[in-house]
């Protein structure tokens, strides 16, 4: 087990970094001068020598690489004038927009990023799996069909199409909620009633989607695992239904459940970008699109890196827990 | 250029609906044609008071650019930063062209001038103090315009003080870099006491005082810079100070208690606290407003189309409204070199394909803006009318006359050509007008695109990469930095101001009568008599060709009904927040 | 499992399980020819009878084939709504109110738009539409190829080579599934400003989602391995690229074309989702998530039906190929679900 669990975190850590170096590459072959995003007007060749070298982007590729590489590992101090300011390890990288070590504003966002996703993730793990177990067990009823076609548009909705639609009939004509408070969805003071208002409608448009593949894999799984021969050996024992559904059937049948749920929920911690953006949530999605559109290139460096981290991480766990439930994993 | 400005309004633009006003039914009417907007704080004042107390509160979308005053560039940013921040001179508080005109605030007059207007000095006033109580003395101001000068460090903002003020044969590398034990390196620069400063230009400049009222150039004291940190709090010379400032969130100004009225005529300080939240949708800024949940838009670039739709159905609303001209003028610039625009007769056939009716359209119709015959914005010092191309008369364009140029030009059956654009809503729709326009000649335009951001730094403002990627006309937006002719013309009609990297004059116009004109105009005794002399290169701009400027922009704005001291001020063609107050609530 | 970017996540996006073609358990669809035939009927005879006989498979194909066909015939139908998509009217106000919203009910519908005006510029949203099926249609479906192209070649090469070859492209696999797609996506199409779009998107998506195919091509290679037929070509000494050729290859048809019907629809949100983030398709080229994007920006409250119309084509196309996916599947494999 735990040369199993060495080995994943090795192939994960190597699966990171490789990342760092293509997401690096990506974002420091980008053709033209990025002193001049920072520049004012009409800029001098001194001012651009001056502002390429607080960037450090007048280093050569390598030298650039180790140093943002050896401030993930240990720090390192960015010159802001008359003092340096220390960015601490593991340091993603310094905002030259917003003048703040990246990290914080990835921390920042988190909270608004994870109650979507945790809302959501909740939502639709119990509306999605419980309409599939039951329409697997009520297969080819008038109940399945319905759930099914539901289910199917709801893949086949966008996120935005349904968020705007909602946006459009709850908020704005039946005013049954208040516009949402992008600034401070937390409220300030916290408030639960308002922070529940903002974040209701992305949450049901959010697990509104997830829910209608969760019942769809649900389904086809608990199907399968209903027809396996240990399932007619426990009907022929005589056990109840009840019990041949709840405790052999649906155990079985959750398995790849979990898997996906950890490897969603992984995902969606990086940030849903679609989702914030529709609802003008501040999230890590959101921030990251904004700073592509000012050029905050540490920032969207940062934020691709701790998406990544997040998907591998959520890779890991998922496998672990896959060989404690299923021990075959571990043989191979 | 107040670049930034677009770029405030494409963020604006590109952030997200999110939300939206409660009330006001949907459909879209013809509107009623008897509403009319207000208009009141374009030449007036609503509600003049001097009733203290209250919090006012600021709303937009997005973030300030800096707090630093030397890093700022967004025009709502510098009208904001007279709250905290003094200057030796600043705009004269009152609606309309008054406020172009500038009054003493921390000197005693407007500035002397000798050596023809190479020599500037200045006398500060008594009792004037920071934030912490420490008066403020010349050198504090001489320190805050060194800062400028480490451009390194302190980027982002204006840099006409390091133009004027620089000795080329031994540059002044900012004070984090200078070798003077008290950091005053700068020769340019002197104070021989504690209340007297005199600049000594390398050129001559009758605007120079507009120099010293950009927020660049106030004071900040040595012992509390913290560089580029600076921004997170300032030290204030104005009547409030920064309480509290979370990025991206919320900026909260309470009262500066060291600020003593009595040395300052421009600032009625009437509201005890200032909120300025950012975060929001644009819509949601307009909705708040409306609902009476905030008082005013920082942005100040109009509302959102929405909003736009529900003032001009209701005559309480549209009686609040104030729909100025902001000083901005829209054109596209059209190459001088790329073939086969670099003949002059091409130049003038896209000014003649050009459909106005539809450009104004794209960038909100009547309300967004004045169709534009030339580039002087007529809100602007020293404006006189000129319309060569006839444009005010024939607002559809003229084909045959188009048809005619491109016979003269030797390319009857029109030709191929590229329009550049920032990639934002507006800008892509009047490129698109533009390109629907020119296709009525023959002219077939393909659109290229750029980020805004990316947009005038590397896709148009290099000269060899829009030749390379053959960049015949080019949309962009102008306002001056600061309300004189020099501030709106020096970058985009000198011929020497074809830069090879961060280049402001996208058609690269070299009429050498213009270099001339410019010349004799910075010899002239003062703003109002280099007047002619601009408007000769104006008219040399537009004679020429180079440019296609299709709108003089508009802004429907609307601020709470309950602001008081409310009007739209020239100096930034905004609503001018220093003399605010929310009626003491 | 597939990529899903419905809701298009910074990260992998939700794995859409509908999309996987029956894989393990379920054995392999269209499986290997050593399966008992009936009545020496092909598993594609066989397969296209089901599918006749499915009336889910009849409405959700003629859908499919209708969208290819308005497609391929948008300049005519435009022409023949005497529309043009890239057209402004001359006088705006003949179709616009002062605000730039359209004028009369349900966002302009008339006799002459048919489907309406478009805000600010008054193209005609009918011209626009049919022409938006087209960038969407014919993107996702070159992705789709470009994606399985490489997912296949790089898939049977790991299954059957392996070894440290194996390795190295489950390596590649795993880094990719861990990108953060939307967001680099984003990134990359910033650097690559002057990249024709439209192919920039399709190496996107292709290049981006193949992981998922190449992982289930190297479930089903690994599985063949070791089948009679395989190990009786390499007996009689029949070359590796001969056997990859002529023996896997025939055998992972039917997965494939299983995989690449429910792939499409995937594609289609996919490029939907870049251009309602205005990375995607650029103007005047007209795309249906450019067009909510445009809604979303201040427009859809009071012009509902420019949100409404593209939204709903959005759905339709993806669910028409969902459906027929579906049926594709059940028809090839009836085993599985249903």
């Amino acid at each position: 087990m735990f040369r199993f669990l060495l080995k994943r975190l090795i192939v994960g850590i190597v699966t990171l970094w490789v990342v760092t170096v293509v997401v690096f590459g990506i974002f420091t072959i980008i053709p033209g001068d990025p002193a001049l995003v920072y520049a004012g007007k009409d800029p001098s060749a001194e001012v651009l020598a001056g502002i390429r070298a607080k960037l450090g982007v007048d280093k050569p590729l390598p030298e650039q690489y180790a140093t943002f590489m050896k401030g993930v590992a240990v720090g390192r101090d960015f010159p802001t004038g008359p003092k340096m300011v220390h960015c601490d390890a593991p340091c993603l990288g310094y905002s030259y927009k917003k003048d703040v070590p990246v990290l914080g504003l990835i921390t920042r966002a988190l909270p608004i990023t994870a109650t979507m996703a945790a809302g959501a993730a909740l939502l639709w793990l119990l509306g999605g799996v419980s309409v599939g177990v039951l329409s697997a067990l009520r297969r080819g009823t008038f109940f399945d069909r319905i759930a099914m076609t539901i289910s199917l548009a709801g893949v086949s909705l966008p996120v935005y199409f349904t968020g705007l639609i909602g946006l459009s009939v709850f908020v704005y004509q039946l005013q049954w909620l208040p516009a949402i408070d992008t600034n401070s969805p937390f409220g300030n003071p916290f408030d639960p009633v308002q922070t529940f208002q903002s974040f209701i409608l992305p949450w049901v448009v959010l697990a509104f989607l997830y829910a209608a593949s969760y019942a769809r894999l649900t389904r086809t799984s608990m199907l399968e695992t209903m027809s396996e021969d240990y399932i007619r050996t426990a009907r022929a024992k005589g056990l109840p239904e009840r019990t041949v559904v709840t405790r052999h059937g649906m155990r079985a049948a959750l398995t790849p459940i979990v898997t996906m749920f950890g490897l969603d929920l992984g995902a969606l911690l990086g940030g849903a970008i679609l989702t914030e953006y529709t609802f003008g949530l501040q999230g890590l999605g959101k921030q990251a699109l904004d700073a592509i559109n000012k050029f905050d290139y540490p920032l969207i460096m940062g934020t691709t890196l701790f998406a990544a981290f997040f998907i591998i991480v959520a890779n890991i766990v998922v496998d672990v827990l896959y060989a404690f439930i299923d021990p075959r994993v571990r043989l191979s | 250029m107040r670049r930034p400005r677009t770029a405030a309004r494409a963020v604006a633009g590109l952030a997200v609906l999110a939300t939206l006003a409660a009330g006001c039914g949907g459909g879209s009417g013809n509107g009623d044609n008897k509403i009319e907007i207000g208009n009141k704080g374009v030449d007036g004042v609503h509600n003049p008071s001097d009733v203290k107390g209250g919090e006012l509160r600021i709303l937009n979308a997005d973030d300030v650019d800096s707090l630093d005053p030397a890093r700022a560039y967004y025009a709502f940013v510098w009208n904001l930063s007279r709250f905290y921040n003094r200057t030796l001179v600043t705009f004269d508080p009152k609606p309309g062209a008054d406020g172009q005109k500038l009054v003493a605030d921390l000197a005693t007059d407007t500035g002397k001038s000798s050596n023809g207007n190479k020599t500037w000095t200045y006398t500060l006033k008594d009792g004037v103090k920071f934030e912490d109580g420490t008066p403020i003395t010349s050198k504090d101001i001489k320190y805050g315009v060194e800062r400028v000068f480490a451009q390194d460090v302190i980027n982002g903002g204006p840099t006409y003080l390091i133009d004027f003020l620089q000795d080329p044969k031994k540059p002044y590398p900012g004070p984090y870099k200078d070798k003077d034990p008290n950091k005053l390196g700068l020769k340019a620069v002197q104070t021989p006491d504690d209340k007297t400063i005199v600049f000594n230009l390398n050129k001559p400049l009758p605007d120079f005082p507009y120099l010293l009222q950009l927020p660049g150039s106030g004071p900040v004291p040595k012992a509390r810079d913290t560089g580029a940190q600076y921004a997170n709090h300032p030290v204030s010379s104005g009547p409030y100070k920064i309480a509290s400032y979370v990025k991206d969130k919320q900026i909260k100004f309470v009262r500066n208690t060291n600020w003593d009225p009595k040395t300052d005529t421009v600032r009625k300080a009437l509201p005890d606290t200032i909120s300025f939240t950012a975060g929001l949708s644009a819509e949601d800024v307009d909705a708040r407003i409306q609902a009476g949940d905030a008082d005013v838009d920082a942005a100040n670039v109009g509302v959102q189309i929405a909003t736009q739709g529900k003032i001009l159905k209701d005559k309480k609303l549209a009686a609040q409204a104030d729909n100025p001209i902001t000083g901005f003028t829209r054109y596209f610039a059209i190459n001088n070199k790329v073939a086969p625009l670099d003949n002059i007769e091409c130049r003038k056939a896209v000014i003649y394909g050009a459909n106005m009716a539809t450009l104004q359209q794209s960038r909100g119709g009547q309300y967004g803006g004045d169709i534009a015959t030339q580039m002087f914005p007529p809100s602007l010092q020293g404006y006189k009318a000129y319309d060569p191309y006839a444009i005010k008369a024939n607002k559809s364009g003229q084909v045959d006359k188009a048809k005619e140029a491109l016979k003269a030009c030797g390319q009857p059956n029109g030709f191929a050509m590229n329009i550049a654009t920032q990639d934002t809503p507006k800008g892509v729709a009047a490129a698109e007008a533009l390109q629907a326009g020119l296709k009525r000649v023959g002219i077939n335009a393909t659109l290229q695109k750029a980020a805004p951001a990316k947009y005038y730094a590397d896709f148009v403002g290099s000269p060899k990469s829009v030749h390379e990627k053959k960049l015949g006309v080019m949309q962009a937006g102008w306002g001056p930095d600061f309300p004189t002719p020099f501030g709106f013309f020096s970058s985009i009609a000198d011929p020497r101001k074809i830069l090879p990297a961060g280049n402001s004059n996208y058609g690269e116009f070299d009429d050498p009568k213009a270099a001339a004109a410019i010349d004799k105009a910075l010899t002239e005794a003062s703003v109002e008599a280099s007047f002619p002399e601009w408007q000769e290169v104006d008219k040399l701009a537009m004679d020429n060709a180079s440019y296609l400027p299709f709108i003089v922009d508009k802004a429907l704005m609307y601020a709470n009904p309950r602001v008081t001291n409310l009007y739209v001020t020239g100096g930034y063609g905004q609503y001018d927040f220093v003399n605010m107050g929310v009626g003491g609530k | 499992m597939t990529t899903s970017p419905q809701d298009a996540i910074l990260g992998a996006g939700p794995v859409d399980p509908t999309a996987t073609p029956p894989e393990g358990v379920d054995g392999t669809p269209g499986g290997p020819p050593a399966e008992p035939k009936i009545e020496g009927r092909s598993p594609w005879a066989l397969a296209w009878m089901r599918l006749r006989r499915d009336k889910v498979a009849i409405v959700s194909g003629t859908v499919v084939i209708l969208l290819f066909l308005i497609a391929i015939f948008a300049p005519l139908l435009a022409r023949l709504a005497g529309q043009d998509p890239n057209l402004q009217p001359d006088d705006p106000s003949s179709v616009l109110d002062p605000s730039g919203f359209p004028l009369g009910s349900f966002g302009g519908i008339s006799g002459e738009h048919w489907f309406g005006v478009e805000p600010v510029n008054g193209r005609d949203l009918f011209a626009r539409i049919v022409y938006g099926a087209r960038v969407s249609l014919l993107i996702s479906l070159l992705a789709t190829m470009v994606q399985i192209a490489i997912g296949v070649v790089v898939g049977i090469i790991a299954g059957f080579v392996g070894g440290w070859l194996d390795n190295l492209l489950s390596g590649l696999v795993n880094v990719l599934l861990a990108f953060p797609i939307i967001l680099f996506g984003i990134a990359l199409v910033t650097v690559a400003d002057s990249v024709n779009r439209e192919l920039l998107l399709v190496l996107l998506i292709g290049g981006f989602s193949w992981p998922y195919i190449a992982r289930i091509v190297r479930g089903l290679v690994l599985s063949l391995r070791e089948k009679e037929f395989i190990e009786a070509a390499r007996s009689y000494g029949a070359p590796t690229w001969r056997i990859m050729l002529r023996e896997l290859l025939p055998n992972l048809v039917g997965p494939i074309l299983v995989y690449s019907t429910l792939v499409i629809p995937t594609n289609i949100l996919t490029e939907a989702a870049f251009s309602f983030l205005g990375i995607g398709v650029r103007e005047p080229q007209s795309s249906w998530g450019g067009m909510l994007s445009k809604a979303a920006r201040g427009f859809y409250q009071d012009d509902p039906m420019f949100m409404i119309i593209p939204g709903v084509m959005i759905m339709v196309t993806v669910l028409a190929f969902n459906l027929f996916g579906d049926s594709v599947r059940d028809a090839l494999d009836p085993k599985s679900s249903r």
